[in-house]
This record gives C-alpha cells, sequence and structure tokens, in this order.
C-alpha cells in the first residue's frame, strides 16, 4: 500500500516535474527507504498520506535547492574533455574500509573553500578534478596573507614577479574580486597592499562587472551623460568660464562650459584628456563609481592617504570618487562613506555599481628593494579617474619603475597594450628607471599607440622626444657609477652633461609649444572643430589623429630628428606621427610643490615632527653649478636634429636657497673626519644630489627630474656606506624622505 | 509552541517551534502542515546523534538573528562569529564534526554549516592533495596532463 502511495505520488510529480529530476528523486527517495529499512516498520506504522507528501516534498525541496550531483556532473562535463576521466569521475571513489567515506556535496565543499587561505587553495585545486572545478569556479576571495611572495619580486629572469603572480592568479580563478592580505606579512611593503587590491578590484571588473568601452553599458553611461548635459543647457545651469573647482559632495551639479568643450577640440591629446577628467568623468564617475581598497593598512598610511585626499585641493574634485575600506568592500561602509553622498547626490538614490580602478606601478612589483616606498597618493585619484573614464584602462604608472628589469616592463607594456588603456610615463617627481629609453622604444613601436591616453605626464613629452634622450642613459649610468665609486668629479661632470641634454629637450618642448601655440592661433580649417563637441562621445573616443591635419607638417618634424642611418624614411615619419600623436606640446601644470614637499615626508609617526621642524638657516645650500635659467642656448628646432652650443660654463646663474626640507644642516650632525674619508665624501655627494633635487629651477621641470632621479639612484651606495661608517641611519631616512 | 523531529532512525525529538525553525527546511515544512502539527516532522537524512546536537545548537542560537540571505555568509566579508560556546560545541571527533556539517546542510541551519564548513577549513588546512585525498577517501582523477598543468601552478605560487 505504502509503495503503491509512493510510486503514484511519484507519477503525478512527473507531471510537473522533470524527467531527470524525477529520477533523481526517485533514486534518492528510494535508496533512502532501502538504507532506513529497519525503520520502515516504524514509517509504514505512522505514514499518512499527508506525510507521504511531506517526505516527498523534503525531498524535493533538498533536491531542487541543492542539486549537487546535477551540478557535479553539469562541471565535469563542461571542462572535461576527457570523457572517460569524466565518467570516472562520476563513478563513486571505492571507500577505505578503514575510514569512512565523507563525500560533502558540491554546496559545501564551496563553504568550505571560502574559509581557505590561498595557500590551502592551492593545495585544494590538486586534490581531485571535482575539488579543482569548485575552488577555480566558485573562488571569489582569496586570503594571500600567508603565501604572498613578497621576496620575489623580480629580481631577476625567471623569478618571478607579484605581477606575475597575481596573473596568475586572476588567470586561474576568474572570480576573484578581493585579495586579502594582512600587513603582519608585509613588513615594510605597504604598497603592496594597495596594489594587490586595486589590481585584484581591476581584475574583476574587467571581467566580470566593468562597463567596458564600446559596450551597452558603457554607452548608457554617456548618453546619460549627454541627457544630463543637455538638460542642464535647457535650465540654463551652465555658465562661462573655467571650471568651478566644487568641492561640495553634496554637490550634483557639475558646471561645464562650453567655452572649456571648444577650447579642448585644438589641444593635444594630454589636455583633452585632463579636461575630460575635469568636466566630464565626474559625472562619468558617478555612474561607475571607483574604489581603493586599502586593506590591514597601517594607521599612517592610512593616515596619509586620507590627510592626502582630504586637503589636497587639487584633488578635492575627485577625492570623492574614493575611499578607504579598511576591512574589503562592504555595501554598507560604502553607503555610510562619503561615497555614498556622491552615488546618492542625483536625487534619485541610485546606487551605482562600484567600478575598482588598478593603479600599477613598478615600483611595487619590481622594486624589490625599494627605499621606502612612499605611495604616490597624489597621481592615485587622477590617474584613477582616467582609467574610470577610458572604461577599462588599466593604469601603468611607471613612475619609481627606476631598476625593474625589462622583462617586467616588456610584460607590463605587453599585457597593457590589449585594451584601451592609459599610460601614466610620469618621471616628474623622483625616479626614473634604467630602461627608459627601452621603454620609449616600445612606445614608439607599439602598433596602437593612438589607442593610448597619455594622462598629465609633462616629462613624457621629453621621453618622446627620442633623440634628445639618445645619449642620456649612459650619463645616467655614469652619474649611478660616480655615486658607488664615490666620484665627486664623475658626478659632477655627468650632472653637467646631463643637464646640457635636458635643455636642449627643454629648449625643444619650448620651440614645440610655441609652434603649437601659432597653429591653434591659425584660423585655418579644422576637422576636430566641426564635430559636435557636446555629443560625450566625443570625449570618450581616441582623438581625430593629428596626422590628418594639414597644419602639423609630419615631414617636417620627422626631419628635425635624428635617427640612425639605417632607419627607414617611413620610420622617421612614423615616430614623428606618434610624437604628434601623443600632443607634442601639451603640458599640464605640475602639483604643488609644497603638497609634495609635505607628502613626501613618509610615513613614520613622526611626520608631524618632522613638519613642525623649524626653518633653519640652510643658505649655505647652494645651486650654483645646477642652475639652468638664462642658459644661453642656440636651438633651431627646424634646422637640424637637437644640438647645443651651450658651454658647461653658461649653465650657472645666481644661487638659490634651498627650501627647509632639505637641509641638510637640520638632518644632518656636524661631524669633524678627513675630508676625504669616504663618509665625507658621500656626505658632499649627498648635499649636492639634494641641492640639485631641491634646485627650484630643476625640480618639476620636463625631463630633468631625469637628472633628479639618477641622482637619486646614486644615493643608495652612499646611503649604506652612511649608514654603516657614519651612524648616520635615521638622518639619512629623513634626507631621503625629502628626495 | 513545540514541534516534533523525527530523525531518521525514528528517534523522536520535541523542540520549541522557534528552535526548529532555524531550519529552513523545518520553517517551511511548518508552513506546509499547518494542518498536521501532530505529526512529527521527518528528518530522512539525520541520524539521532547529529539531530540531537544540531537541535543543542539551535537552542544555544535561539535569539540570534536570522539571517537569511546566503551573501550574508560570507565568510571574509562578515567573519561569522564565533563565541567560546561554539568552540567547545567544535570539540568533537572529525567523523562527527562532518556528520553534522551535512545535516546543517540537510536541514539548512546556516550558522552551524557554516561553522562546520570553518571547521572543516581549519582540518584541511595545511594538508598536502595526498593527505586530503587520504581523509575524504577521494581518487586521485587527473589525467597526466592536468598533473603537468598542476606541476606548473605549483612552481608559480611557490608555496
Amino acid at each position: 500500500m505504502f509503495r503503491y502511495v509512493k510510486k503514484g505520488a511519484l507519477d503525478l510529480l512527473a507531471m510537473i516535474l522533470p524527467s531527470s529530476l524525477l529520477e533523481s528523486i526517485r533514486q534518492d527517495f528510494l535508496s533512502t527507504q532501502a538504507t532506513n529499512k529497519q525503520h520502515n516498520s516504524y514509517h509504514e506504522c505512522v505514514a499518512t498520506p499527508v506525510r507521504l507528501l511531506l517526505e516527498l516534498l523534503l525531498v524535493i525541496f533538498e533536491r531542487v535547492n541543492h542539486p549537487t550531483s546535477l551540478t557535479e556532473e553539469t562541471i565535469l562535463s563542461q571542462h572535461s574533455d576527457d570523457n572517460e576521466v569524466s565518467d570516472s569521475r562520476r563513478q563513486p571513489n571505492i571507500p577505505n574500509p578503514s575510514k569512512p567515506t565523507l563525500d560533502f556535496p558540491y554546496e559545501i565543499l564551496m563553504l568550505v573553500f571560502q574559509y581557505l587561505p590561498a595557500s590551502d587553495l592551492f593545495s585544494v585545486i590538486a586534490v581531485n578534478r571535482l575539488w579543482r572545478q569548485i575552488a577555480l569556479l566558485e573562488t571569489k576571495q582569496i586570503d594571500l596573507s600567508e603565501c604572498f611572495p613578497m621576496d620575489c619580486l623580480g629580481l631577476e629572469d625567471g623569478v618571478y614577479s607579484d605581477f606575475d603572480f597575481v596573473c596568475n592568479l586572476f588567470s586561474m580563478f576568474p572570480l576573484i574580486s578581493i585579495l586579502v592580505i594582512k600587513d603582519c606579512y608585509m613588513r615594510d611593503r605597504d604598497l603592496r597592499v594597495v596594489t594587490a587590491g586595486i589590481l585584484a578590484g581591476k581584475m574583476a571588473f574587467t571581467k566580470a562587472t566593468g562597463p567596458a568601452v564600446g559596450s551597452e553599458a558603457y554607452r548608457d553611461a554617456q548618453r546619460a551623460i549627454a541627457k544630463r548635459r543637455q538638460q542642464r543647457h535647457q535650465c540654463g545651469a551652465s555658465r562661462d568660464g573655467q571650471l568651478t573647482e566644487d568641492c561640495n559632495i553634496s554637490s550634483t551639479r557639475l558646471e561645464s562650459t562650453s567655452t572649456s568643450e571648444t577650447s579642448m577640440s585644438v589641444r593635444p591629446v594630454t589636455k583633452l584628456m585632463r579636461g575630460t577628467i575635469q568636466e566630464e568623468l565626474r559625472e562619468f564617475s558617478r555612474s561607475v563609481g571607483t574604489c581603493v581598497l586599502v586593506r590591514q593598512a597601517r594607521n599612517t598610511l592610512r593616515k596619509k592617504i586620507l590627510e592626502r585626499l582630504e586637503h589636497n585641493l587639487e584633488q578635492k574634485e575627485i577625492q570623492q570618487y574614493f575611499w578607504m575600506l579598511e576591512n574589503g568592500f562592504d555595501p554598507e561602509t560604502f553607503y555610510s562613506s562619503t561615497a555614498a553622498s556622491v552615488s546618492s547626490s542625483s536625487g534619485d538614490m541610485k546606487r551605482y555599481p562600484l567600478v575598482p580602478i588598478t593603479h600599477y606601478r613598478f615600483q611595487d612589483c619590481c622594486f624589490a628593494k625599494d627605499w621606502g616606498a612612499v605611495m604616490d597618493v597624489n597621481k592615485l585619484p587622477m590617474i584613477g579617474l582616467a582609467a574610470a573614464i577610458s572604461g577599462q584602462g588599466l593604469v601603468v604608472d611607471l613612475e619609481g619603475s627606476y631598476g625593474a628589469p625589462s622583462k617586467s616592463i616588456k610584460t607590463m607594456l605587453g599585457f597593457c597594450f590589449g585594451p584601451q588603456c592609459v599610460i601614466s610615463l610620469d618621471l616628474n617627481f623622483r625616479h626614473t628607471h634604467m630602461e627608459l629609453q627601452h621603454v620609449a622604444r616600445m612606445l614608439s613601436e607599439n602598433p596602437i599607440l593612438d589607442k593610448i591616453d597619455i594622462v598629465d605626464s609633462p616629462a613624457y613629452h621629453g621621453l618622446v622626444r627620442l633623440p634628445a634622450l639618445r645619449g642620456l642613459g649612459e650619463i645616467l649610468e655614469r652619474m649611478q657609477e660616480a655615486c658607488q665609486d664615490l666620484d665627486e668629479g664623475g658626478l659632477e661632470t655627468s650632472l653637467q652633461q646631463a643637464k646640457l641634454l635636458l635643455l636642449d629637450l627643454e629648449k625643444a618642448i619650448k620651440d614645440e609649444e610655441s609652434d603649437q601655440k601659432r597653429r591653434e592661433a591659425d584660423p585655418g580649417p579644422n576637422p576636430d572643430e566641426s564635430s559636435d563637441l557636446t555629443e560625450p562621445s566625443r570625449f570618450m573616443t581616441p582623438l581625430q589623429p593629428p596626422l590628418n591635419n594639414p597644419n602639423r607638417p609630419i615631414k617636417s618634424l620627422s626631419q628635425q630628428l635624428e635617427f640612425p642611418e639605417a632607419t627607414s624614411v617611413s620610420d622617421r615619419i612614423r615616430t614623428a606621427k606618434y610624437s604628434e600623436d601623443i600632443g607634442l606640446g601639451g603640458s599640464l601644470p605640475t602639483p604643488d610643490p609644497e603638497v609634495e614637499d609635505h607628502y613626501y615626508y613618509g610615513y613614520d609617526d613622526d611626520d608631524e615632527e618632522e613638519q613642525d621642524r623649524p626653518e633653519g638657516d640652510n643658505t649655505d645650500l647652494r645651486t650654483d653649478s645646477l642652475q639652468t635659467e638664462g642658459a644661453s642656448i642656440s636651438f633651431n628646432c627646424r634646422s637640424g636634429p637637437l644640438t647645443t652650443t651651450t658651454p658647461p660654463s653658461s649653465l650657472s646663474s645666481s644661487p638659490t636657497p634651498l627650501p627647509p626640507s632639505v637641509s641638510l644642516q637640520q638632518s644632518l650632525p656636524v661631524v669633524l673626519i678627513p675630508e676625504q674619508h669616504p663618509v665625507a665624501i658621500a656626505l658632499r655627494m649627498a648635499k649636492t644630489i639634494l641641492q640639485l633635487k631641491a634646485d627650484p629651477n630643476v625640480y618639476n621641470h620636463d625631463g630633468r627630474s631625469v637628472v633628479l632621479c639618477a641622482s637619486y639612484m646614486g644615493f643608495q651606495p652612499m646611503e649604506a656606506l652612511l649608514i654603516e661608517h657614519g651612524g648616520y641611519l635615521k638622518e639619512l631616512i629623513r634626507i631621503r624622505e625629502t628626495m | 509552541m513545540k514541534v516534533t523531529l523525527e530523525s531518521s532512525d525514528g528517534q523522536v525529538f520535541t523542540v520549541d517551534k522557534e528552535v526548529a525553525e532555524l531550519s529552513v527546511i523545518i520553517k517551511e515544512m511548518l508552513v506546509i502542515e499547518q494542518a498536521n502539527q501532530d505529526h512529527p516532522i521527518p528528518l530522512l537524512n539525520v541520524g539521532a546523534v547529529e539531530l540531537a546536537k544540531v537541535i543543542e545548537y539551535c537552542e544555544h542560537h535561539r535569539n540570534d538573528p536570522t539571517i537569511d540571505d546566503d551573501e550574508d555568509y560570507d565568510s571574509r566579508k562578515k567573519p561569522i562569529e564565533m563565541d567560546d560556546w561554539d568552540k567547545q560545541f567544535t570539540i568533537v571527533n572529525k567523523e562527527m564534526m562532518f556528520e553534522l556539517i551535512l545535516a546543517a546542510n540537510s536541514m539548512q541551519v546556516k550558522p552551524l554549516l557554516h561553522l562546520g564548513c570553518r571547521y572543516a577549513a581549519d582540518i584541511v588546512k595545511r594538508m598536502s592533495p595526498t593527505e586530503i585525498r587520504d581523509l575524504f577517501q577521494i581518487d586521485d582523477d587527473f589525467t597526466p596532463e592536468e598533473q603537468d598543468k598542476i606541476e606548473w601552478e605549483k612552481q608559480w605560487t611557490k608555496l
């Protein structure tokens, strides 16, 4: 009777359930009854039709909500190329009679894996195919705290950097959205916490949620921008003049101006990009959001980041889109943060999805023996926004890439050249790298270079002037060798040579800018001006190549540049075109040096002490030989290769006092030692470098920061010497931080 | 209000309804079976020993806020609170805990399920793939090609 009723009930269910599911239910139900046959009498005693149906419903409920066997088979069939293996996997394992078989279903294994750090996940994926599939397909968050390879950071070929590591990680676990790294494993490498977290978010965004350029979501965002702009125009909300630096987070009205839009039509790419960030991205970002994950970062680092974002006037307009999440991304945290007011300030209370961005710095991934690893927070928001506007741009900031192996640079560049990306080649602060020429060559050889947006990198203009940079690499090497050998004369000579070279570069830049201004003033036909500037796609797509502008004499430019003899005409023109494409004449304002100085005090808790230092007498530090203003240079950009007739002696001018932040009197004790003692030599060379760094006429000028960077590079051996023999650890750290 | 639960081996347990309702399955069934609450609710996949432990857990956590959304159980976004009682509760042998996990999964007692999974993860931690296979009685079904790939992964993970 019982079985009859049971069978009848199953037959009824067959009318409403798929046959496969029904068969599964049937087997489960019957097998359960069979295994519990010792209790059948009990069940039969209390069985009623209602009870029977309840049992069936229970089985159905579990089957529908936990389709374990179906899921396993589906996954295996999807990911297996070997039917035999797949079939064998479906066979029950032969249990060891001595131990019970623990056959966890799919969903339980999935939950268990959630609690495993990465090191154990790597074991799990080697257990068997089912475990592997579950781990690879279901892992969304991974804890790298116990295995992040801090000590194998691109030191040599064949050694994986953390970039490789993270890339491999995301290749394996495509759904990862958050990396967890605890600072107890970070030692002094806070930056990697940030980097890895951001990279994690970016990768997840790129693969999972982000509106790729050209995608429907991306176009929707653009249409929304256009619509809002049109509404503003209709309401008379727009006004002439420059953009207001509206730092009010609750403000929803963005003042963009038609005049600025018009002016952008003739700007080089760099300026357009910057203008786009200011005028368009604020709205665009509201539809996509931006996120920086700072997880378990040290208090000092967090403090610095927040201070930077809060007090830097230049960044106020965009700090709205950045916030720090100390414990990973949590919607509640987000919506209670500043960013929430951004996303809800439009009035419709719509919650926009977060789109994490990547700001990947070579300093973080390749500079194993970094010097304090000062984070470039100043650039982070801006570049992040640039990434956002590009839709899916991977931001590559080569600043601080000094020392990076060429292989790593190649890897990075090869990686970022796939999608449309944003590259920051800002050498303006203090860093450069030994691969400068190599990078320049790679950039110039990139066949899709016109798809790359260059963001606010005045030094980039110097970088792309390949002829002007020819020989600079050798000078940099000589500078470093001089520092290593404590060769004061060699350092001075190299500095002078580099200055000569860079003076040429500066002159070339100025000449190019004046030429650019002349072209802008020329009211001749410009195809760019005929387009509708209010169309958002105007700001989201690459500019019309300047090559198409008849006012740009590419051939002439190519003739000005210096090439090896073997260079073909087409390559020469192509290089010239490339230089034009990235906007030769563009030069964007650099950050406030005072802010930079404040920033570069580092992360130590004695920052306040550092900042409160009284401004001591530092007039003993002069930059006699380092001035470049007033140099008389004979240079004709159109007459031939970049050359100079300026004698080294003409580079000198009146001395300039150094800022107090780099006063050696304040930071180094006066010690009497023999003049030729290595420590004394090192101190003098340190002074030279600091003078160079502090020279307001050198600092923040295009290209010349390269010299500073080389000096900084050379500081390392002196630092080691002074620490070892001079006992100047603390003071030298201060010096270093001021650099 | 009392609810009667029946284990797979026929043992009957009477518990408060609010305790039983920590199980999503039972909660659903109570809705269905409103007119037949005199009958015990059968739990065909849960033995008496495991059911007793589950009930013990639910009794202790009867006043905990209900969390229905799986997302809220994301272990790393919101780590599950594990008080001293929970720690004491998990001091059982592995087999028992694994059975409890299965029972919690069957009854959909989510906090217990996650507690058990966390326990299982702690056991698996620092185990080699071979040790895991041995513990769970799992066959190594990788093909030679897959084994090669796993070897490659081991290299870059540098564990």
